[in-house]
């Protein structure tokens, strides 16, 4: 007992794949069979935000998601947009993170009619994916939503935005917000806090 | 894209500021790890070095040969030099502590004499971590010879694995060893060279392992803990997350992973769950696979 | 609710606010710190778990849609833990629906309010919660 030898285990040399039509084991295998067809179909982005919306398991999810990164397509992107409204805040949490790491270009298009959303948490959710992508829009849509946007919470999570991106560019804007929200403590506060680190840095 | 030609650059290795670019999205791809701008004069000086090595006059030459050699020998040469790290033994002794002192006797809570622990060292370098692991068992860990504990190790840099499979280690590494334990478990075999004994080179399976290759990480199942420090600090987000993932795979429910100490769980992956023992924080696949 | 004027402890309690945004954990720090509170922070539900399992808060303060964990795991969690079961939770989201407030409280939450929250709201809250009078200033002054 205690520390055995290497190399003396029953544990084949060469590790079996499985076998058969990942699409197949993607619905069908257990969790571990699941991940492993996800992570072999990077290249069918559709298929795999199909499965995210019937799928269950965490870890099967997180590599759908990862696989959806890798395979970086539009239709990754596309496919993965309706995550947003999910009632589940798991699944939009990771969908959110999971649309950051795809290139820029990609997601910046759809910017547009999400911040015109009727529901104002899938716009506060696109402002927070638009604050951390690397794309020159950036500013102006973030700037655009200081200036026009009715929801206070959009709005809010634009001057996080700024302020995480620490452009000093939107300063006119965020005082310009203070204005049209006079009476709110909380926009009072934060576009101060932003002004600060602006100052300071 | 930087704009090419931009500025004066070091002269070192010739890479413009897109070739530098191509460079680090190639190795990015291919082994995971992940070189910013902020690295660019630490890659370079080991990229301009294995281009006189390898006899390559410009860096475009020298980046096809990355991309297209068949046999990827120019690859793991350069990963080799990249992945240096400074080790020793006793590593953040706190975290050994825990695993002796709390995790691995939570692990084995129902379990039965004879049954089998596995632990896999990930990034384990010259093999200073997977050794100290061997060292703290049979040491310190009261219930050692109930069990059977299988050691696992492995590294992307295949010289540093040739390096650990010899075993053999200057003061330095040492320096945290108590004097007793050196005595015990080495043999000086030069001045300043001890060569850990034999009995636990045999014990640790060394694997040479590309960690974001689900072909080779698929070789590591029912493992009972993972320790993987100061690793994916050297790998981009995705990275983190996808090497995260392959660990679940290599896990059973239940089953812990080590960070390093100023590394977190919550800026890699969503899928485990941090555990608090009185010596350190763990972190710990779910039971029931899936919360 | 005891009246505590001089009789409470006069230890701070300490409130950890967990919220990837770091513009409402400044926000929550200000209001908090100014009624007496100390504070800490944590930017999703891993690291708050982190937190609270080395330095057990007297009120967690976690946001709902936050990144790794969000704030309702992270809740649930808590429930789960010997060490942390019994702390007081507000739970703080942008999401209005009943709904909301109603899986906010299934997962282990004792209060639930919708953002922007007001300062005095915040503070009320984090007494109640803490045991602390709601009357009066701070903990210095209710102390005279």
């Amino acid at each position: 007992m205690g520390l055995i030898k290497a190399g003396s285990k029953d544990k084949p040399a060469e590790v079996s794949q499985p076998e058969g039509d990942p699409l197949d084991r993607l619905e069908n295998g257990d969790a571990a069979e699941r991940r492993h067809a996800a992570h072999q179909l990077a290249s069918r982005p559709t298929d795999l935000c199909v499965r995210l919306g019937r799928e269950s398991d965490a870890s099967v999810r997180e590599v759908i998601l990862t696989a959806l990164v890798r395979g970086a397509s539009p239709d990754a992107v596309f496919g993965l947009l309706p995550f947003l409204e999910s009632e589940d805040a798991a699944l939009r949490n990771a969908v959110i993170e999971t649309l950051q790491q795809m290139p820029a270009d990609l997601v910046m298009p759809y910017v547009g009619a999400l911040l015109a959303h009727e529901d104002s948490d899938v716009r506060i959710f696109t402002v927070q994916l638009v604050a951390r992508l690397p794309h020159p829009e950036r500013m102006a849509r973030l700037i655009a939503v200081l200036d026009r946007e009715p929801h206070v919470n959009v709005c809010l999570a634009a001057v996080e935005g700024v302020a995480e991106a620490g452009r000093p560019e939107a300063l006119p804007a965020l005082e310009r917000l203070k204005t049209r929200f006079p009476d709110d403590p909380v926009v009072a506060f934060s576009v101060d806090a932003a002004r600060r680190r602006f100052a300071a840095g | 894209m930087a704009a090419r030609g931009a500025r004066g650059g070091k002269p070192s290795s010739d890479a413009s500021p897109a070739e530098y670019e191509a460079l680090c999205d190639f190795l990015r791809r291919r082994t995971g790890l992940a070189f910013g701008e902020n690295k660019r004069y630490y890659v370079e000086r080991r990229v301009a070095e294995r281009m006189v090595a390898a006899g390559t006059g410009t860096f475009r030459e020298y980046l096809d040969l990355l991309r297209f050699q068949a046999s990827g020998e120019e690859l793991q040469l350069l990963v080799n030099l990249m992945t240096v790290n400074e080790t020793y033994f006793f590593r953040e002794k706190y975290q050994l502590d825990c695993l002796v002192n709390s995790a691995l006797d939570e692990l084995v809570r129902d379990w039965k004499k004879g049954d089998r622990i596995r632990i896999w060292s990930a990034g384990c370098a010259t093999g200073e971590e997977p050794y100290s692991i061997a060292i703290m068992l049979l040491e310190f860990w009261n219930r050692v010879d109930e069990f059977e504990i299988e050691l696992h190790a492995s590294d992307i840099d295949s010289h540093a694995l040739a390096r650990a499979r010899q075993g053999v280690y200057d003061e330095r590494a040492l320096q945290f060893l108590p004097s007793h334990l050196v005595t015990k478990y080495f043999a000086q075999v030069a001045t300043n060279r001890w060569r850990i004994i034999e009995e636990l080179r045999e014990s640790i399976d060394f694997a040479h392992t590309n960690l974001m290759d689900p072909g080779q990480t698929a070789r590591f199942r029912g493992m009972d803990v993972i320790f993987c420090r100061n690793l994916l600090i050297y790998f981009d987000d995705l990275g983190r997350r996808e090497v995260a993932a392959s660990f679940y795979d290599a896990l059973v429910p239940g089953g812990f992973v080590f960070l390093g100490h100023s590394e977190s769980m919550s800026r890699i992956s969503s899928l485990y769950v941090p555990r608090r023992f009185p010596e350190a924080i763990v972190y710990q696949k779910p039971r029931n696979d899936g919360l | 609710m005891k009246e505590g004027k001089g009789s409470m402890s006069d230890a701070a309690r300490r409130v950890l606010i967990v919220d990837d945004a770091v513009t409402v954990r400044a926000y929550v720090r200000q209001v908090l710190e100014a009624d007496g509170f100390a504070v800490e922070e944590a930017v999703n539900g891993i690291e708050g778990l982190e937190r609270a399992l080395s330095n057990p808060p007297d009120l967690l303060i976690v946001d709902v849609n936050m990144p790794k964990m969000d704030g309702y795991s992270m809740v649930h969690v808590v429930r789960r833990e010997e060490t942390l079961r019994d702390i007081p939770a507000l739970m703080v989201s942008t999401e209005a629906k009943e709904a909301d407030r109603m899986r906010a409280l299934a997962a282990g939450a004792n209060w639930y309010l919708v953002k922007p929250v007001r300062p005095d709201a915040l503070a009320l809250a984090s007494r109640l919660l803490t045991g602390r009078p709601v009357g009066g200033g701070p903990v210095g002054e209710g102390a005279r």
